[in-house]
């Protein structure tokens, strides 16, 4: 297309020239009186040809309005406020630590400000040089970025790439808050190359190292805001990046454990042995990971494959039966009418009671206080741990909440240990453990297993239970198994320096993997199978109470539990275990915890569904 | 009966008397942001600015109404009892304790303060600052712990200067290092060795810079500093 210019449009190119050019002409001129006295070689000699050259002194040196005064001496020129152009620098240098703390101005980095050209070298070298003319970095320079810098690579950090150019924020004598903050700042900008598939690929890097990093306990917290967990400087300290085969690498164990150190001061130098980006690097890293890492995956599906087809099939045949009585006629089941009249039976003593309310708070509190951090790179991570006050109160009330459990456990074990030998006898302790008191597996729970699926696939009807079923059984044994996993490895996570005087660092990992695994394990199993046979499942639906009230109807224990009824009716037991109904406050108390528990433990299932398939 | 009532009226009075103790400790010396401080000076009330830091540091870069409190005396006789005073430094905390905050506190004066965050605070707000005698700046390479021997090696005239107050220093210093406190560093200069090769050593690396550029400035040649002042370098031979 042919483009016609108007006589308007040389109108303008003429307004153009004849004011440009006397401008130009005009600082040309400007130059040339100040440089009759200003004779430098700095301002005749490459200023005309510097990237202000284009300017007449004054643009700069504003204010002298008298040249007869100025040569006397009597009138200075103002400040130079280079920020009057390069506005878009003061927004960030007003806090950068040159100006902050060193009271620094332009022209004491850029001090050649009136030769200064584009550089001929690359852009990246060139601030290298000028840097570390003040700062010391032979590290940098010698090994790693800086090395790469200038070998050329694009793809290398320079100075600016992890400071930023000029709003480099104070470290020395910055408060922990801000050093917080400095440190995921820097982690951030580590991230950006580090995680960029396309400079991994060009320089032979793997994005792993960035990913893996977010999977430790380190970078969870970073995620969450926290902090307080180690950025990738703190271990690959600042300018020493190098790779861990060399030997002046800070990654190399002699000069990684005081790294370690800095941060947990109390540590054994085998420590370093910890697998610190475990994941996609970790068969090659540690055998002894990656089989625990197996293992877990190992259980948790055996354990959740097995469950979760005898819950579906329990609901299955409990939702088929209730049908076909409705079908039938039958009204609804509520309960007995007799359990209006008769006296209650005692299920759980008081102590027993307390323990599960406490058990209940201490796990809601362990799961709300750590699922965050497990899964930190969800939406309701940050906003969840707030609830608490912050990750640094929700670390502690989950180490509270541990040690209440931890006591809890250890009563459990003291109540089973006087149970087995009670009064200190141990004549017929073997008698007891398998007995039908006793929460010990035995083979009346393989008969009853096997009979539970026959009337699930309606091939018989539903086995005689006594008192303590095989369920109840392994949740109750999952607690004690459980307990010691996710315990034992919970206190190597909270002392890592102490256990790492007994223990090797790759057991610190292995700890980390079974404490979270055995997490998602327990809470997953109570919100969905522990909930079901004992609240959810249709004949209890919505809640059994008996584990908060302690007592329940006559008629529905024969009816559930038609073993143990037959047996204390037969060993003449049955009337020293009545009592009378619960008290309104403890039904009360009954329906709003026991509900309220029911619902909270659903909607941490459904955020911890929602990071699984989501995330 | 009558013991008692004596006993209740001691408790009150003594539980009043320690809450006005505690008031006027309080009271004495409280904090001021560097957004109250503008406020303040903005509305044109009767404030007294001194910066509690060197010579040096005062003069290179201060805020624009403050009088340099490096001289003890008299910075203060113009101020009236009921003025505002406010005290403040480069971004360490006010020591309390120093010599002239308690001047003025037993001088009468009843409203004084310190900046919080100091001038650091100050310019972190895009305030101004005024620069009575500024120190041009100089490239001063910073000399890593590690190298401090190699250095020290292959220097024809070493000199560590030693620009803590004369307390750090006694407190442990490098072997060989002379003390040339930072507070008299604008006069002292002239008794440093002209030829020396200098090292300028702080507590913390954050003052060296000025005083390796003020000693260029006053003649030396290429002074270099320790990376980290003394604290760097205890940590380095641990």
């Amino acid at each position: 297309m042919k483009i016609k210019y108007g006589v308007f449009h040389y109108f303008w190119i003429v307004v153009v020239v004849c004011l440009w050019a006397p401008a130009l002409s005009f600082a040309q001129a400007q130059q040339a009186s100040c440089q009759s006295c200003h004779a430098d070689a700095a301002f005749t000699g490459g200023f005309h040809n510097s990237v202000h050259g284009n300017l007449s002194c004054n643009a700069c040196h504003a204010g002298i309005d008298d040249l007869r005064k100025h040569s006397s001496g009597e009138k200075k020129p103002q400040a130079v406020n280079c920020l009057s152009c390069h506005c878009n620098v003061e927004v960030f240098y007003k806090r950068d630590v040159h100006a902050l703390v060193q009271n620094m101005s332009c022209a004491d980095c850029h001090q050649n400000i009136h030769t200064l050209r584009r550089s001929d070298k690359a852009r990246k070298i060139a601030v290298q040089e000028n840097c570390t003319r003040c700062h010391n970095s032979e590290d940098y320079v010698n090994l790693g970025h800086g090395r790469a810098v200038q070998a050329g690579n694009p793809d290398a950090a320079t100075c600016t790439d992890c400071h930023t150019l000029h709003a480099i924020a104070p470290m020395t004598g910055a408060s922990e808050g801000d050093k917080r903050t400095l440190r995921e700042a820097y982690t951030l900008r580590c991230k950006t190359c580090h995680a960029d598939p396309g400079v991994a690929k060009r320089n032979d890097l793997s994005t792993a190292i960035a990913d893996t990093y977010e999977k430790t306990y380190h970078g969870k917290l970073m995620q969450v805001g926290s902090s307080r967990g180690a950025g990738c400087a703190d271990c690959h300290t600042g300018h020493n990046n190098l790779t861990s085969d060399n030997p002046l690498s800070s990654l190399q164990p002699d000069n990684l454990y005081p790294s370690c150190k800095a941060c947990h001061p109390i540590m054994h130098k085998r420590s370093v042995s910890f697998v610190a980006h475990p994941g996609a690097v970790t068969k090659n890293r540690s055998r002894a990971l990656h089989v625990a890492e197996i293992a877990m995956h190992v259980l948790l599906f055996s354990v959740f494959a097995f469950f979760w087809i005898h819950t579906v099939l329990w609901w299955c045949r409990a939702y088929l039966n209730k049908s076909r009585m409705l079908q039938a006629g039958f009204i609804e089941r509520t309960l007995p009418p007799e359990c209006h009249d008769q006296k209650q039976i005692q299920r759980f003593t008081l102590v027993q009671r307390v323990m599960h309310v406490v058990l209940i708070v201490s796990f809601f509190t362990l799961v709300g206080t750590g699922f965050p951090i497990k899964y930190s790179e969800t939406a309701w991570a940050k906003a969840f741990l707030n609830l608490w006050g912050g990750p640094h109160m929700a670390g502690l009330f989950h180490r509270i909440a541990a040690v209440v459990l931890c006591v809890l456990f250890l009563i459990t074990l003291v109540q089973s240990l006087r149970f087995l030998f009670p009064k200190g006898q141990f004549r017929g302790w073997l008698g007891r453990l398998f007995g039908p008191d006793s929460l010990f597996p035995n083979l009346k729970d393989a008969q009853d297993m096997k009979g539970m699926f026959k009337w699930f696939f309606g091939k018989g009807s539903m086995p005689k239970l006594d008192r303590w079923t095989y369920w109840e059984k392994f949740d109750f044994l999952a607690v004690f198994w459980g307990m010691t996993a996710i315990g034992l490895s919970g206190f190597m996570l909270w002392f890592p320096g102490l256990f790492s005087y007994v223990v090797p660092g790759w057991a610190i990992s292995i700890a980390t993997v079974v404490h979270s695994e055995e997490a998602f394990l327990a809470a997953v199993f109570i919100f969905t199978v522990h909930f079901f046979n004992n609240h959810i499942v249709p004949t209890k639906f919505p809640l059994e109470p008996n584990v908060f009230t302690g007592r329940y109807c006559i008629a529905v224990m024969r009816e559930e539990r038609p073993l143990e009824y037959e047996r204390l009716v037969a060993e003449g037991k049955l009337e020293s275990l009545k009592r009378e109904h619960p008290s309104l406050w403890a039904q009360l108390f009954a329906s709003v915890f026991g509900l309220g528990s029911l619902v909270v433990g659903l909607i941490l299932l459904a955020l911890i569904f929602w990071a699984v398939l989501f995330y | 009966m009558k013991s008692q009532k004596a006993a209740v009226t001691l408790l009150v009075i003594l539980i009043l008397g320690m809450s006005g103790i505690v008031h006027a400790q309080t009271n004495k010396v409280q904090p001021v942001s560097a957004k109250m401080l503008k406020s303040w000076v903005d509305q044109s009330e009767t404030v007294y600015l001194v910066d509690l830091r060197s010579v040096l540091e005062c003069l290179d870069a201060k805020i624009p109404q403050a009088v340099c409190g490096f001289d003890e005396s008299n910075v203060l006789v113009d101020a009236p009892r009921l003025s505002k005073v406010i005290f403040y430094t480069g971004k360490q905390p006010v020591d309390q304790a120093s010599p002239l905050i308690q001047k003025t506190l037993s001088g009468g004066w009843e409203n004084i303060y310190v900046l919080e965050g100091g001038l650091t605070a100050w310019r972190k707000e895009g305030y101004p600052v005024f620069s009575e005698d500024r120190t041009p700046r100089v490239f001063a390479y910073a000399l890593d712990s590690r190298n401090f021997d190699r250095w020290q090696k292959q220097a024809r005239e070493p000199l560590i200067l030693d620009i803590r107050e004369a307390q750090s220093f006694a407190g442990g210093h490098i072997e060989g290092a002379v003390n040339f406190p930072l507070s008299r560093l604008h006069v002292d200069y002239a008794k440093i060795p002209l030829n020396a090769d200098l090292l300028v050593v702080d507590e913390n690396g954050m003052h060296s810079y000025l005083v390796a550029s003020f000693l260029v400035r006053k003649g030396f040649q290429d002074p270099k500093r320790l990376k980290g002042g003394m604290a760097e370098y205890r940590r380095s031979i641990k």
